[in-house]
């Protein structure tokens, strides 16, 4: 009978592990549509409902703050000239969009709406502007020309500022933060694209991050091995319009007023900053791989990159080797 | 008694392979269904392994319709009342691919069980 009691009891114990590891590894999703893109956020453990539900909230809070095309948001009251003052937390936004100018030498410009504005891209209603039309926006374009004191703004008339493209970098950071502060200690959110990891997978191991394959967008060229870091990619190939031929993609290069055309394709950052990264890989890609391997030589601590050139050539930082893997040849950035 | 140890030990092998046995084939079919969802709500799930003719779903958004087509094996927006028409150009959704996503409407079609793919989620614009 002892023997019978000792297998009862061990199958009782094998029974209480089972549910502690499906515990852990629950896995609850959430898809989200804000911010003009899908987002896709999971997390796992038992807090996970309660994080999601919280970093949602602060994804549409964030949205309702930054968007251009809601009239009540901090930033459309401040390019309709309605207001010059910010609240605080739009106010250190600006302050970090202004430092990723400057680190950047403007390859990423906050100042740049009115242009993107004019090319269609805010309203869909694609046009290829005039060379005068975009000469004399670009008169209205500068980074250097926007001064913030405390949280008043002040710039020439005629320009906009807009913070979306550190908006979603923002977003995914304090989405991250919300899940934390929930408890969940193992998750992962895509806000159209911009990866997010929170610790590890539940198992312990790194997320594997995929790089869209920006000839394939149903697939991917690379996997990346990650942990409580950001990967967040710049490409042309999925807001553009085609005109006579020629194909107009979203990143306007802010000293010419045109899509970026430096020879990438795709511009992928990973750090564990993650407004940094959004604002970068907008730049990077601007500035195309010469350029953008001298910023990384002067900043290696700040982030890494995965850079693919129109003809399929890959680069990556060496701060990436060892968690990146591609069937493709590719090609180690030295420091 | 030792017998009895057995006997109990035999019979309990044999619970966990009654429910593995009933349990399965609804695991083993969740790699090939397929969820359709609207603004984060599960409209329909679709097993496409069991699909045996052509079928359409339609799902009704902001922007218009998404005509859904449901075949054998596959499933992809065959139209759509959007401008950009992104959803129609993704086309069937591959296995370990990105979902399909109509931003107007909403809409998201992907895969219900995704462990099988070897990444955790997607890097792109």
């Amino acid at each position: 009978m002892g023997k019978t009691l000792l297998t009862f009891c061990l199958c009782l114990a094998l029974l209480g592990t089972l549910c502690a590891c499906s515990s852990a590894d629950q896995k609850s999703t959430s898809e989200i549509f804000a911010m003009d893109t899908a987002m896709s956020l999971t997390a796992y453990g038992k807090n996970g409902e309660a994080g999601l539900a919280a970093a949602g909230q602060e994804i549409e809070r964030i949205d309702a703050l930054l968007s251009v095309g809601n009239a009540d948001s901090d930033i459309a009251r401040l390019d309709s000239g309605e207001t010059d003052t910010v609240s605080e937390e739009t106010a250190a936004l600006l302050t970090r969009a202004l430092a990723v100018s400057r680190l950047t030498d403007g390859a990423y410009d906050c100042t740049v709406y009115p242009l993107v504005s004019a090319w269609g891209f805010f309203s869909g209603d694609y046009r290829v502007p005039e060379d005068a039309e975009i000469r004399a926006l670009l008169q209205n374009v500068g980074w250097q020309k926007v001064a913030l004191d405390g949280t008043t703004v002040s710039m020439p008339d005629g320009m906009e500022l807009d913070l979306g493209g550190i908006g979603k970098g923002y977003a995914s950071a304090q989405a991250v933060k919300a899940l934390r502060d929930a408890g969940v200690t193992s998750a992962i959110v895509s806000l159209g694209g911009n990866v997010s990891a929170l610790g590890k997978k539940p198992d312990g191991t790194d997320w594997s991050v995929a790089i869209q394959d920006p000839d394939d967008t149903s697939t991917y060229f690379g996997l990346l091995q990650v942990a409580d870091k950001c990967v967040i990619t710049s490409g042309g190939y999925q807001r553009y319009f085609e005109q006579d031929g020629k194909t107009y993609w979203h990143i306007l290069d802010p000293s010419t007023g045109y899509p970026a055309d430096s020879g990438l394709i795709s511009a992928t950052v990973v750090s564990t900053d993650d407004v940094l990264a959004d604002g970068l890989s907008t730049a990077v890609f601007v500035m195309g791989l010469d350029k953008a391997t001298a910023l990384w030589r002067e900043n290696t601590d700040l982030f890494d990159m995965i850079l693919m050139t129109a003809d399929r050539g890959v680069y990556i930082t060496s701060g990436l080797s060892g968690a990146f893997s591609t069937n493709e040849s590719y090609e180690v950035i030295e420091p | 008694m030792k017998t009895r140890t057995w006997i109990l030990i035999f019979v309990g092998l044999l619970a966990v392979c009654l429910a593995a046995w009933l349990l399965l084939p609804g695991l083993l079919s969740k790699g090939s269904a397929v969820g359709i969802y609207q603004d984060g709500k599960l409209l329909k799930t679709v097993d496409l392994s069991a699909v045996t003719g052509t079928t359409t779903f339609t799902v009704t958004g902001n922007a218009g319709e998404n005509v859904i087509e449901i075949s054998p094996g596959s499933i992809c927006v065959r139209s759509a009342g959007c401008p950009d028409q992104t959803c129609v150009k993704h086309g069937p959704l591959k296995t370990g691919g990105t979902p399909i996503i109509c931003l107007p409407n909403r809409l998201v079609i992907k895969w219900l069980d995704d462990t099988d793919t070897e990444y955790d989620a997607m890097t792109g614009t």
